[in-house]
Order: structure tokens, then C-alpha cells, then sequence
């Protein structure tokens, strides 16, 4: 197996045209890029949508990418006004119908035995507000620090932890009832 | 006993909100807490999870690939392989031109070279890109063509 090359390498060859570079840069951060379109849009195939638009809009705007560092907090933030551009233009058509969740929801009297864990989060996620469902996508991811993640979110870098913390207790909240079936599946 | 009145701080303890004085004091309470280790640990499952993120549907990576295509025209250095396709197309048509002058009695293999040459070029010039360069090309060749009448035949 040969090793993948550097991001920074891979970014530098994109910025020549490589399309090839950027392909397997959109496959690399093609989860990041959808997790935080899904978290915003709720809705799956609409996030399918938005990541390519992420990534076609992110291959045009590559040569205004100075540090090649720093492309994952820049595609982020290109994926993240994507997404939001989407939700208020939607919002406006839809005038405040809330058009989600392909995600099934799971209610306490609706016994929750067949979630998947990670479903079971996803389902949480959803009812949380919009900013919280932002940076508890990115703050996990462990490419970025959470200093990157305040400059995606606008957050001043020192609130970072403090909104995480914030963020952590309200999907808390979200998660009572499923205790059982978060530990029974790991490990 | 099914809660306890300090597990509310497991969360603040997980994500380093205590500050050192109570961090010492809840790991020693957290040592002895059954309720609190099963929060923790709880806890440390959803932080699990959220790393995981969610799982993109593996078509993206074709239908990204799919997008950049048809939306960018290729970054492929056109211009200079224009400028070299034309060189190569006058001189093509120069030779070409140079062999109608030559008597039949040439080489067949270099005829059917040139035919080669020729339809290749052909082709070239039908996907448009080389149109100014054909004009170049067509004008040397006319030259060269000029020229090697004006030479008299050995
Ligand atoms: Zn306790």
C-alpha cells in the first residue's frame, strides 16, 4: 500500500487543476462535508445535494485558498454557508414548515429497542438548535481544534468549550430514555 | 439509589469545565460513585458517536467528480497545445504539399505516411479548437508551396 498523500499536497496539486487531487480530497472529507450539510439541511437527500455543491463551489474558490493548512476549516466554511444559504431560502419558500427527517423519530412511547446508536444520536441531533447541531459536528471532528471550529461558527475562541459544554447538556437532555441502548452497543 | 446529585457534573468534568480544585474533588467522588461511572461512561459513548459522524452515501464522491466535469472546462494548458498542434499541422500540410510536387515514382511507404498525416489532421481541425491555426498552417503551406514551384527541379 503506498501512503496517501498529504493534505496540503494533495490541495496544491488541486489548486493546478488536478481534478484528480480534488477528487480524492472530496472523497476524504466527503463525510465531514455531508454530516454538517445533513446537520443543517435534515434532510438527507438535500445534503447530498449541498455537498456537491460544497465541493464544486470549493474547487472554483481553490485559488483563494492561501494556506493549504487550513482547507478543511475553509471547505467547512464553504459547506456550512452552502447549507445555511439553502435553509433560509427554504424557510422563506416553505414560510416555517419544517420539512425534515427522512431520520425517523423515536418518541418514550415509541419503545426504541431497533435504533442503532448512532441513529439514536441522529435522532437527538435533530431537535437540537441549529448552532448546537453545528459545532457538536465539528467539534468531534479531530482534524479541526476547537479554535478552528470557533473561526467556522463565529464563535470567539474562548467560548468554544463553554458552548460545547452548553451543546453536550442539551443533547443530554434529548438522550433520556436511551441510556440502555447507547451503552449496550459499545464496546 | 437511581440518581446521584453529583452527576450533573460528569458532563462539565468530560469536557474540562472544572476547574483543578474540583476536578481533584469529583474524581474522588467518582471513584466511589457507581451512578457516576455509568454516566461517564455514557457520556463518553455520545462523545463516541459524535466522532463518528455521519456516513456520506458512497455515490457522492461519483456524482462530485460527475459536477466538476461538466461544470469546468478543463485547466488542461489549451492554449500551448493550440501552438504546438499548429506548428505540427503546417508542417504536415508542408510535407504534403512538398509530396504533390514529388514524381510518382516516390516511396509508397512515405505516401501512406503522409495520408496518415493528413487524416489525422483532418480530424484535428474538425474539433475547431485549431481553427486559427489552420489559417497559419493553410498560409505556410500555400508558401512552402509557392516556394518549391519557384525552385527549379534538379
Ligand atoms: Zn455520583
Amino acid at each position: 500500500m503506498t501512503a496517501e498523500p498529504a493534505v496540503s499536497e494533495l490541495v496544491e496539486r488541486a489548486k493546478s487543476g488536478s481534478r484528480e487531487a480534488f477528487g480524492r480530497l472530496a472523497e476524504r472529507y466527503g463525510d465531514l462535508v455531508y454530516g454538517l450539510s445533513l446537520r443543517i439541511a435534515r434532510d438527507t437527500d438535500m445534503a447530498e445535494d449541498l455537498s456537491q455543491e460544497t465541493f464544486v463551489k470549493a474547487f472554483s474558490k481553490l485559488h483563494t485558498l492561501r494556506k493549504p493548512e487550513s482547507f478543511v476549516s475553509w471547505l467547512c466554511s464553504i459547506a456550512r454557508r452552502t447549507a445555511l444559504d439553502h435553509v433560509r431560502k427554504g424557510k422563506r419558500e416553505l414560510t416555517g414548515l419544517d420539512r425534515t427527517l427522512e431520520i425517523e423519530t423515536a418518541t418514550e412511547d415509541d419503545p426504541p429497542a431497533h435504533l442503532t446508536g448512532s441513529k439514536i444520536i441522529e435522532n437527538a441531533l435533530m431537535k437540537l438548535g441549529e448552532r448546537d447541531r453545528e459545532l457538536l459536528t465539528l467539534a468531534y471532528y479531530e482534524e479541526l481544534s476547537l479554535a478552528e471550529v470557533g473561526k467556522i461558527l463565529d464563535i470567539p475562541e474562548g467560548n468554544v468549550r463553554v458552548y460545547l459544554y452548553r451543546a453536550r447538556q442539551r443533547l443530554r437532555k434529548k438522550l433520556k430514555g436511551f441510556e440502555d441502548d447507547l451503552l449496550q452497543q459499545i464496546g | 439509589m437511581t440518581s446521584c446529585s453529583r452527576s450533573d457534573k460528569v458532563l462539565a468534568y468530560l469536557t474540562g469545565m472544572l476547574k483543578p480544585e474540583e476536578r481533584a474533588d469529583f474524581e474522588e467522588h467518582l471513584a466511589g460513585c457507581r451512578l457516576c461511572q455509568r454516566e461517564l461512561e455514557l457520556e463518553r459513548a455520545i462523545s463516541g458517536r459524535l466522532a463518528d459522524g455521519a456516513e456520506a452515501p458512497a455515490r457522492l464522491r461519483l456524482q462530485v467528480r460527475k459536477r466538476l466535469l461538466l461544470a469546468y472546462k478543463p485547466t488542461f494548458p489549451w492554449k500551448s497545445l493550440a501552438g504546438i498542434a499548429g506548428m505540427v499541422a503546417a508542417v504536415a500540410l508542408l510535407v504534403t504539399s512538398l509530396a504533390r510536387l514529388l514524381p510518382p515514382s516516390t516511396d509508397r511507404q512515405l505516401e501512406a505516411m503522409l495520408r496518415i498525416v493528413q487524416r489525422n489532421f483532418a480530424s484535428l481541425a474538425s474539433t475547431g479548437i485549431l481553427g486559427s491555426w489552420l489559417l497559419v498552417g493553410i498560409a505556410l503551406a500555400g508558401l512552402a508551396t509557392l516556394i518549391a514551384r519557384v525552385i527549379p527541379e534538379d
